[in-house]
């Protein structure tokens, strides 16, 4: 991997963050505002640190890129360090890069909240926790982080405790995610098993050690990742998830945790090189979860739910890139994703923040006028998600798309591109019909087809009595903006700094030419692009469209088909397939145990389990004698077997 | 082994503490008693012992000598710990068939 | 053959003379107070009596001899299990602070002490009649100990735990017997012998062994008499006996299974136990109200992964095994020393519902409890965790791939059930159930102290690395 030397600064780079959310945790009542220039202290700092290490990285020549710092040793196969290479640099980058300018978002978002110093607390501890993710060198650090950056976004969905439906969300994505780790433990329990040891550079040395096991790990890291990636069927908690502040949202459910799935598999290349059946599974299974996210993307009016879906979809397209082993364009796809997603929920921020917390993009319109900043930048961002020539995801979303036919796996190429033209489409949906047209928030909710208006809650504190300087909001907004515009040049050409990272962290393949070529293939999504964006142009931005909207809106609210607005039936499923049957099993048995355990098809899970538990219950009548029966019992088998063998001897 | 020392041949030794050593385990799950089924648990012990017995004169080790005094004593215990035990049940409940006994269960 | 006791021999059990001579100090001066001798004295003797056995016990690290003739082996392993026992029993005595009544608490303490000397002895006992003493030592002094507390539960307990015990015992000692009769000897070490496997009394006699041992190690279908007792008997006998028994049973066993010639069939069916009580113990968890059974069963479990580690009888897993048993003592003990501080004299702590809301109303505590149901269900970054790790690498290295796949299995199950008490003390909606401020300061040090050795466990392995030739 080309590891080599040490990088002091790597612990300041994992500590300052957890130093921060102490600080703020400890001392939150006398900071008051200033727990956010904490805040932002103690991720700006890691970021210079890491861009530090990135200038270093992309300037050496040679195999020395990236460093490693011991921290302990336990028994032999346990050592536990830190691991700063192209990959890990990468994600450390975003997270402290892009975490920073969110964080300083964030001061001018949650200016009137009272419990401003208990959220940047969350928001650093959940760095510090990402960090230790992607920053560790073994499978255990890996799964901690894991861990923690599962509770650190249980707490921050939930931050606004006092709303129900933000303690239910939290719960679901706790749980969901809670499977995932435990799928991750299992893996970790093989590996061990098999390799000896835990560390990365150890156990990939050893994939065929894994033998007939391999598929398996494969199989349980990827439930893992699917979990924390919200990949179909795992997905369900991730549009829920945005009942967070928006910060959150764009922080972590966007820019950073989501695609620790993708960090995994792209970190367990070899894995996925060994096994042509992993390859396929996670390849189709990201392909599916892009589409799946851009048709369900299709049918939203909640502009972070549209927003979250299209997270979904294009996390599918990362995970897809990695899966058929075309590591350097997943990756190079969550390197720009992340600048344009984050972009994209920031800028909705703002115009969230604008109309008092109405998030139904039916009720809004025309806002270029009284949010341009988050007009010019989102504009950047929807045209880089939809991939448009010469923004940032134009280059890493072709070359997912093509990494694809290149692998020799043609149906995701095609799902690829179909994807494509959704996801131009209903980005330019949004994007027109939040900011052209005229302001309809004065009208009656009914008029645009909204059938159960949400008022403007009082789940945040009002807002005017005190507002924060604008430029907090608007310039992380106008950076990302930009960014979202320049971040694909890193990679073109042969010597970019891109490239110089990471050839040397994958290995190149030997592949055969594909049918079609690269250029072809660019045209073609070019061409799916274009029509996406007209269709979306036709319905909601020619002037007629605009005079007309709504009516336009409400006609499509009603005839918005049942699969989409059902979400797939996903839910449903899950309620048949394990809610339902168990709760008629519970009332079979007669007994009904902690009737709200847990949300969905776990809770049908635990409940299967229980009954089982009750039999095991049922033997313990509490009556010596029978207890002395079952001993006699167990002594009788072991007396049968023991015979045997003395006879067979 | 020196089986010919014994006057009856060892294998009647052994079915006939296996005999008393299941008359003993009958004991314990079928009385109801607790001093019952204590007087079987020492049957079971005692069969133990007759073993230990037969099969040191067979190979001549004193050890199964040894072992059988040291049951017999920890036997003893055993029994003056269990009468004080079912004596306190008793008191506090007059009445100690085992089957009536099942506070905790589950 | 030396047939003389030598001086040498009594130093060999000097730590097991400490502790039982140091039980005849506390009723000496129970004796001697003008009426009873307050609870603080007798405890302070008791933790100052087991503590000098400690020490005097690691003193003797590393020096092998067989002391008795082999009926006592000195060295490294049985010093390990020994600092185990004594470690245990000083945090059980701890949380006395509240239990129990004051004018019974120096006769509490001195069968306290009894109990460890036995368990003690069966940590280096290598013959079938120290195995016996070892184990009857420890039962009969518990026995009496379960019934301690004035409630009919506790009596129950100690009679249903006299009854059944002393039954299974009648299994160890039949079977020794028949050891006897196939070996003409009582070392374990005749055991060795070339041909035993012709012999019949060899097998049932083998059979009859392992069913005393894993009754007292509760493995499953022998498990049944462990919840009730565990619900019945005070709280700290409960904490003590949960792994004082199985650390002493633990010792012999292993014993008894690097003895045999590798790879023999004879314990085969205990390993099946072994992971039928992986399943079962976990499974049964998910139905319980009440904590000390729902730990009853926990340590079913327990005690299934700990024999699973000895499967194979390879080196690694007996050093993984020490591992997680140490580890275990400190997980089990701290949650049980959470119980205690929650607790007043009726054990209200004891119900899972009393931990309804603890997170807001004692948030420090709620931690610490989390901290040892993760550890105890084995995640990470907990010791429980790399003791799982481990065992299963042993288990899979010694070609009994089914016990990690029960292993695995048994641990998915147990997550419910653990974090069924983890959402009780975290959910928002939950009203905290109003609970008894105790003030029990030894308990809090006992927590605190499994707590930071939780922790450390999983940074430092503190077991010894390799006691194997020590076991022999």
């Amino acid at each position: 991997m080309g590891v080599a030397g040490s990088y002091p600064l790597l612990f300041a780079i994992w500590l300052v963050p957890l130093a921060g959310a102490i600080v703020n945790w400890a001392f939150g009542p006398q900071l008051k505002r200033a727990a956010g220039i904490v805040g932002c202290v103690a991720i700006g700092l890691p970021f210079v640190a890491t861009l530090a290490a990135w200038g270093i990285a992309t300037q050496s020549s040679g195999a020395a890129v990236g460093a490693n710092q011991h921290l302990l040793s336990w028994m032999p196969g346990f050592d536990f360090g830190l691991l700063l290479d192209p990959l890990s640099l990468i994600w450390a980058l975003i997270i402290t890069g892009v975490g920073f300018l969110i964080h300083v978002y964030s001061v001018g978002y949650m200016w009137p909240d009272t419990a401003i110093a208990r959220f940047f607390a969350y928001m650093n501890f959940f760095v510090f926790a990402m960090l230790t993710l992607v920053l560790s060198d073994n499978f255990v650090g890996l799964l901690v982080g894991w861990g923690l950056v599962g509770l650190a976004s249980y707490f921050l969905i939930g931050f606004w405790f006092f709303k129900p439906t933000a303690v239910a969300a939290a719960r679901k994505a706790f749980v969901i995610n809670v499977v995932g780790d435990v799928a991750i433990m299992f893996a970790i329990f093989m590996i061990f098993a098999k390799v000896g040891s835990t560390s990365f550079v150890t156990v990939f040395a050893h994939v065929p050690a894994l033998g007939n096991w391999l598929f398996l790990v494969c199989l349980f890291l990827f439930i893992g990742a699917a979990a924390k990636s919200a990949q179909i069927p795992l997905h369900t908690w991730l549009p829920d998830a945005m009942e967070g502040p928006t910060p959150v949202s764009a922080l972590i459910h966007a820019a950073t945790m989501v695609t620790a799935g993708v960090y995994l598999v792209a970190r367990c290349w070899p894995l996925w090189n060994a096994s042509h059946d992993a390859q396929v599974l996670v390849g189709t299974i990201g392909g599916l979860t892009a589409l799946g996210g851009a048709l369900l993307g299709v049918a939203q009016w909640d502009i972070k739910r549209i927003l979250a879906y299209s997270t979904m979809s294009q996390i599918g397209y990362m995970i897809m890139g990695v899966g058929v082993t075309a590591y350097q364009a997943g990756v190079a796809h969550f390197f720009t994703h992340a600048f344009f997603k984050a972009c994209l929920f920031l800028g909705a921020g703002i115009v969230i923040h604008e109309l008092a917390d109405e998030q139904d993009i039916r009720r809004m319109g025309g806002m270029r006028l009284r949010a341009p900043v988050a007009f010019f930048a989102m504009f950047a961002a929807v045209l880089a998600i939809s991939g448009f020539p010469g923004f940032a995801g134009f280059f890493s979303k072709d070359a997912v798309v093509f990494g694809a036919l290149e692998h020799g796996f043609p149906w995701l190429y095609v799902l690829g591109i179909v994807t494509a033209g959704i996801t131009a489409y209903y980005m330019f949906r949004l994007f027109f019909v939040t900011f052209f047209g005229t302001y309809r928030g004065d009208l009656d909710p009914a008029q645009v087809g909204v059938t159960n208006p949400v008022e403007p809650a009082a789940h945040e504190p009002a807002h005017g009595e005190a507002h924060a300087p604008a430029w907090l909001m608007a310039a992380p907004v106008a950076i990302l903006g930009v960014f979202s515009v320049i971040a694909g040049y890193v990679m073109i050409g042969s010597n970019s700094p891109w490239n110089r990272l990471f050839t040397q962290t994958f290995p190149s393949q030997n592949l055969a030419v594909p049918a079609l070529s690269e250029g072809w293939t660019t045209a073609i999504l070019f061409i799916v692009m274009a029509a996406g964006i007209a269709i979306a142009y036709v319905r909601y931005a020619t002037p007629a469209a605009l005079a007309d909207a709504p009516a336009r809106l409400r006609a499509e609210s009603q005839r918005m088909p049942a699969v989409l607005v059902r979400l797939f039936y996903f839910d449903d499923v899950i309620d048949w397939l394990f809610v339902r049957p168990s709760q008629a099993l519970g009332r079979f048995f007669g007994s009904i145990f902690d009737p709200d355990v847990i949300d969905g098809a776990v809770r049908g899970v635990v409940r299967v389990n229980t009954e089982l538990g009750e039999v095991v219950r049922g033997m313990q009548t509490g009556l010596l004698r029978s207890y002395a029966l079952v001993i006699v019992f167990g002594a009788a088998l072991f007396a049968v077997y023991y015979a045997l063998q003395g006879v067979a001897h | 082994m020196h089986a010919d020392l014994l006057p009856v041949a060892l294998a009647n030794y052994v079915a006939l503490s296996s005999v008393i050593f299941f008359i003993g385990v009958a004991g314990v799950v079928l009385r109801r008693n607790p001093l019952i089924m204590l007087m079987s648990i020492e049957l079971m012990w005692n069969a133990a012992n007759l073993l230990f017995l037969a099969f040191a004169r067979a190979w001549l080790n004193n050890a199964g000598h040894i072992f059988a005094f040291l049951v017999i004593t920890v036997a003893a215990a055993e029994a003056a710990i269990g009468l004080a035990i079912v004596v306190i049940v008793f008191r506090s409940r007059a009445n100690v068939d085992v089957d009536e006994i099942a506070l905790m269960k589950g | 053959m030396p047939n003389f006791i030598t001086h040498q021999d009594w130093l060999a059990i000097t730590p097991l003379l400490i502790a039982g001579g140091g039980a005849l100090i506390v009723l000496l001066v129970d004796l001697l107070w003008p009426k009873h001798s307050p609870r603080a004295v007798s405890l302070a003797i008791g933790i100052g009596v087991l503590l000098a056995a400690g020490a005097f016990a690691a003193t003797t690290y590393g020096r092998s001899y067989n002391a008795f003739n082999g009926g006592f082996m000195l060295g490294g392993f049985a010093v390990v299990f020994q600092e185990i026992i004594v470690l245990s029993a000083i945090l059980s005595l701890s949380l006395f602070g509240t239990f129990g009544r004051d004018d019974r608490m120096a006769g509490i303490t001195a069968l306290l002490l009894w109990s460890t000397t036995g368990a003690m002895l069966m940590a280096g006992a290598a013959n079938l009649m120290t195995i016996f003493l070892g184990l009857e030592l420890l039962s009969l002094a518990l026995y009496c100990l379960c019934g301690v507390a004035d409630r009919a539960a506790s009596q129950e307990s100690a009679l249903k735990y006299l009854i059944l015990s002393s039954t299974a015992s009648g299994f160890l000692l039949f079977g020794m017997a028949l050891l006897f009769g196939a070996t003409g000897s009582v070392t374990l070490a005749s055991l060795m012998l070339p041909g035993l496997a012709a012999n019949p009394l060899y097998w049932m006699g083998g059979g009859f062994f392992l069913v005393g041992i894993a009754f007292k190690l509760s493995l499953m279908p022998f498990h049944v008499w462990s919840p009730d007792v565990y619900e019945g008997a005070p709280l700290p006998v409960t904490a003590f006996m949960s792994v004082v028994t199985k650390a002493g049973t633990l010792a012999v066993f292993a014993r008894f299974a690097y003895a045999l010639p590798a790879g023999g069939k004879l314990l085969l069916p205990f390993f099946v136990i072994a992971g039928v009580s992986m399943i079962g113990g976990n499974l049964a968890m998910l139905a319980q109200t009440d904590l000390k059974r729902l730990l009853a069963y926990s340590g079913v479990a327990q005690a299934g992964y700990m024999v699973a580690a000895l499967a194979g009888a390879s080196a690694l897993g007996m050093r993984y095994a020490i591992y997680y048993l140490a580890a275990y003592m400190f997980m089990n003990l701290g949650a049980f020393a959470i119980v205690a501080v929650l607790s007043g004299e009726r054990e209200e702590g004891a119900q899972i519902a009393a931990f309804r809301g603890l997170g807001q109303r004692r948030p420090w505590l709620a931690a610490a409890m989390s901290f040892f149901l993760l550890a105890l269900a084995g995640f990470p970054p907990t010791a429980g965790f790399l003791g799982k790790i481990l065992i299963l690498a042993a288990t899979v290295n010694a070609g009994y791939a089914w016990l990690a796949a029960l292993l695995i299995a048994g641990t998915a199950i147990s997550l419910y059930a653990y974090f069924k008490v983890l959402r009780l003390m975290y959910d928002p909606h939950d009203q905290p159930a109003p609970g008894p401020r105790t003030s029990a300061p030894l308990a809090y040090a006992g927590a605190a102290l499994c707590a930071a050795f939780v922790i450390i466990m999983t940074f430092y392995p503190l077991t010894p690395s390799n006691v194997l030739p020590l076991v022999k």
